[in-house]
């Protein structure tokens, strides 16, 4: 049978040869694996995990034309991972880096980033510190120690740099809705303290245009970290914080949790100053609330600022839509904050110390990008926080949108004696939203008492998590 | 006509069927309808109050998307052909051994094949993420490929063993009193007889390559070859809330959709046929 043996070799033959030309044709086309750290990859290229875009479309194009700016001023390839909150908080990133994959730079929000840092997969600032540039560095240092108070349970001080800083919780309001409730916005906002909140949500609801007066926001992801929380740390300072000083448990039980929660859902359910969405509402629906004039307050992030620029740019500038700073409270801040920040990985095994030290230099020259003047005087504009560098700030309030919204000027206000930073503990996820979430979103339904959803979220992270 | 003809129980069959498949349609229609007009309307529109037609139709949804999604939709195209291509090099001569041949261990090795479907692909995936680590195809294209044989090649083992089993035996004998061997009668007589249950089969590989999410999603780092629809969770807001860009959403989600549409289109009558009882 010599036709059919070489026939059946003739077959076999072509199958491993389609095989094999079909894995070659693929392997050309996906370049293989990345391998973030893989010593394959040349080092000129440097790989970047990027979270800030994902705030608002004006984010998205900063972040993209920066990108493209320093790929073409210099001979580099960035390497981008485009990442959202899921990727961070949802293990994505996570079982990469275990996995040997990791960028040489990401940035994130520093509440996020616990996880990454107790298994030291993130390099302490201390150690290239003194690569970063001067002038950058004694316009920020304020904001490098400042940071510090986010880092308290780990071994280093700071971990990461900080970019933007969100700020408390700003109050948000239409100047129309208080002229012709018979308000003056100038001396009527913003509230300077709770009694004095309902008394003008009051009257803008009954004598304004607006719906409803003020309006708060249920939504498990929002509930426990604008508004509340605020309230909280400036009454309390780190007694009203997610965790106390030394991380050993969380505060959701203190006095101060439960008095800013009861009187944070009383306007909603005794005051009646908030639309019956308020359970599921989230701070950008609200927003959204605030520019169809259904509602003529609220207090909201500092990054809805963004939202405002793509939706009611107009309003901004034309001052309809104005920012105020939170009240002082009885410890002596407007609140706390949490900040936009970069940071640097330690090499992965298997790459070599050479590859990866150019790699991180093109790294430092990218944070340095980030802190330059140029890019911090986009970052109120485009990513919505505070710029940290400190020698920005005068010029800002020239810009409409910045200046006559008020924006620049609330957020220097809120900043001024602010000390309490959202921990970036390892769990933070689940005890900031997971766990506490669902319970504060009950008691804005009116199913649990306020003081009630304190002590159980206090309780079941105590039970669930190893803090 | 007399009443004696009127049988009322067909017409009130036919009505209702009428009636049920006119609510699907329509149900449908509003849906997709509504998807298109927010493709089309600027931010202030789709944020605004609820309208079906736009009244400042715009561009910019479509063409910000196609822009966002230009090089995922060639990864997505790549992927989906690879799984199609790989599903059915196994499973066309894997369905025809076990529909026409008799050997040790068939029905066990057969049931053996079928229960990976049973399984929960999501429980897969950490351990086809570590291994595929190791092995170096970890945010690859054909890592990806491999993967969804998983459960696409039992699948369409499935499919085709009956759709083989089904075809008269005496068509291959024939072919073989002619002059043809095995392999060449299973070449030019049973495999254009199959080809309504091989487009169908390779069809819905492509569907599964093209649409799925939580391989494409989890076996990328998002650096490498991302397929489309895990861009498509981007626009989402990936959960943060911050942002949905209905507009871009609504366009991407059409783009990403034209494909298999038009893939279905062209192969509707193999469709038809293969999946007809």
């Amino acid at each position: 049978m010599p036709t059919n043996h070489t026939r059946r070799q003739f077959v076999k033959a072509a199958a491993l040869g389609g095989v094999a030309a079909s894995a070659g044709c693929l392997s050309s086309v996906t370049g293989s694996n990345s391998g973030s750290g893989g010593s394959g990859e040349a080092a000129n290229t440097l790989e970047y995990w990027e979270y800030f875009h994902s705030q608002s479309q004006v984010a998205e194009e900063l972040m993209k034309s920066t990108v493209e700016e320093f790929q073409q001023g210099r001979d580099v390839q960035m390497k981008m991972n485009w990442a959202s909150w899921d990727d961070i908080n949802g293990g994505k990133w996570k079982n990469n880096i275990q996995n040997g994959n990791r960028p040489v730079i990401y940035d994130s929000t520093n509440s996020l980033n616990g996880q990454f840092i107790d298994p030291s997969w993130v390099k302490p600032v201390s150690e290239y510190r003194d690569r970063l540039d001067d002038e950058a560095l004694s316009n920020i240092e304020w904001a490098l120690e400042l940071s510090q108070s986010c880092y308290r349970g780990f071994e280093k001080d700071l971990y990461e740099i900080p970019v933007g800083m969100e700020v408390g919780a700003p109050f948000i309001a239409r100047a129309d809705h208080f002229e012709e409730a018979g308000l003056s916005i100038e001396e009527d906002f913003p509230p300077k303290d709770y009694d004095h909140l309902v008394e003008i949500a009051t009257q803008l609801q009954d004598d304004g245009p607006g719906d409803y007066g003020f309006q708060i926001y249920g939504a498990q992801g929002d509930v426990t970290d604008e508004a509340l929380v605020t309230w909280a740390a400036s009454e309390g300072g780190y007694d009203g914080m997610y965790m106390n000083e030394d991380w050993s448990d969380v505060n959701y039980d203190s006095e101060a949790w439960k008095t800013a929660t009861k009187q944070y859902v009383d306007l909603y359910q005794k005051h009646g100053l908030s639309s019956d969405k308020a359970p599921t509402a989230s701070n950008e629906g609200v927003a959204q609330m605030l520019i169809q004039g259904k509602v003529s307050m609220y207090q909201g992030s500092t990054k809805d600022l963004g939202l405002f620029r793509s939706r009611a740019s107009e309003m901004l500038e034309d001052g309809t839509i104005v920012f105020g700073p939170p009240w002082e409270g009885a410890a002596g801040n407007r609140g706390e904050f949490f900040t936009q920040c970069v940071a640097l990985m330690r090499k992965p095994d298997g790459v070599s110390q050479d590859a990866w030290d150019q790699r991180e230099e093109l790294a430092i020259q990218w944070i340095n990008k980030l802190l330059s003047s140029e890019f911090q005087k986009e970052v109120p504009r485009s990513l919505a926080t505070l710029p940290v560098r400190r020698d920005v700030w005068d010029g800002l309030s020239e810009d409409p949108a910045l200046g006559t919204s008020n924006y620049i000027s609330s957020l220097r206000t809120t900043v001024d004696g602010m000390e309490h930073g959202w921990s970036s503990h390892p769990k933070m996820n689940a005890i900031q939203y997971n766990i506490a979430g669902p319970l504060f979103q009950e008691a804005v339904r009116g199913e649990l008492a306020p003081e009630e959803a304190c002590t159980r979220a206090a309780e079941q992270i105590r039970n669930q998590i190893e803090l | 006509m007399s009443t004696d003809d009127f049988d009322v129980t067909a017409v009130t069959l036919k009505a209702t069927t009428y009636g049920v498949i006119s609510f699907l349609v329509l149900f449908n229609l509003v849906v997709l309808a509504f998807i298109f007009s927010v493709s089309f309307m600027p931010p202030s529109e789709f944020f605004g109050a609820p309208h079906i037609i736009p009244q400042n139709p715009t561009l910019d949804a479509w063409t910000s998307g196609f822009e966002e999604l230009q090089d995922n939709l060639v990864n997505s195209f790549l992927i989906g052909l690879g799984t199609t291509v790989v599903a059915l090099a196994i499973s066309i001569p894997g369905a025809y051994a076990f529909a026409r041949k008799e050997f040790y261990g068939k029905r066990a090795g057969f049931y053996a094949i079928i229960s990976a479907m049973m399984f929960p692909y999501i429980l897969l995936v950490i351990p086809i993420m570590d291994l595929w680590n190791d092995l170096g195809l970890y945010n690859t294209i054909p890592g990806m490929i491999i993967a969804y044989q998983v459960f696409v090649t039992p699948f369409a083992i499935w499919i085709l063993r009956d759709f083989f089993a089904k075809l008269p035996t005496d068509i291959e004998e024939a072919a073989q009193v002619y002059g043809c061997t095995q392999f060449t009668a299973f070449l030019r007589v049973i495999l254009p007889l199959a080809t309504p249950g091989i487009v169908a089969v390779g069809f819905l590989a492509f569907l599964t390559g093209w649409n799925d999410f939580l391989f494409a999603n989890l076996l990328t780092t998002g650096t490498g070859p991302v397929p489309a629809v895990p861009v498509l969770y981007g626009t989402i807001g990936g959960g943060s809330g911050e942002r949905v860009y209905w507009g871009k959403l609504m366009a991407e989600t059409l783009i990403i959709g034209t494909p298999p549409t038009i893939l279905y289109l062209v192969a509707r009558n193999y469709l038809e046929n293969a999946f007809t009882v």
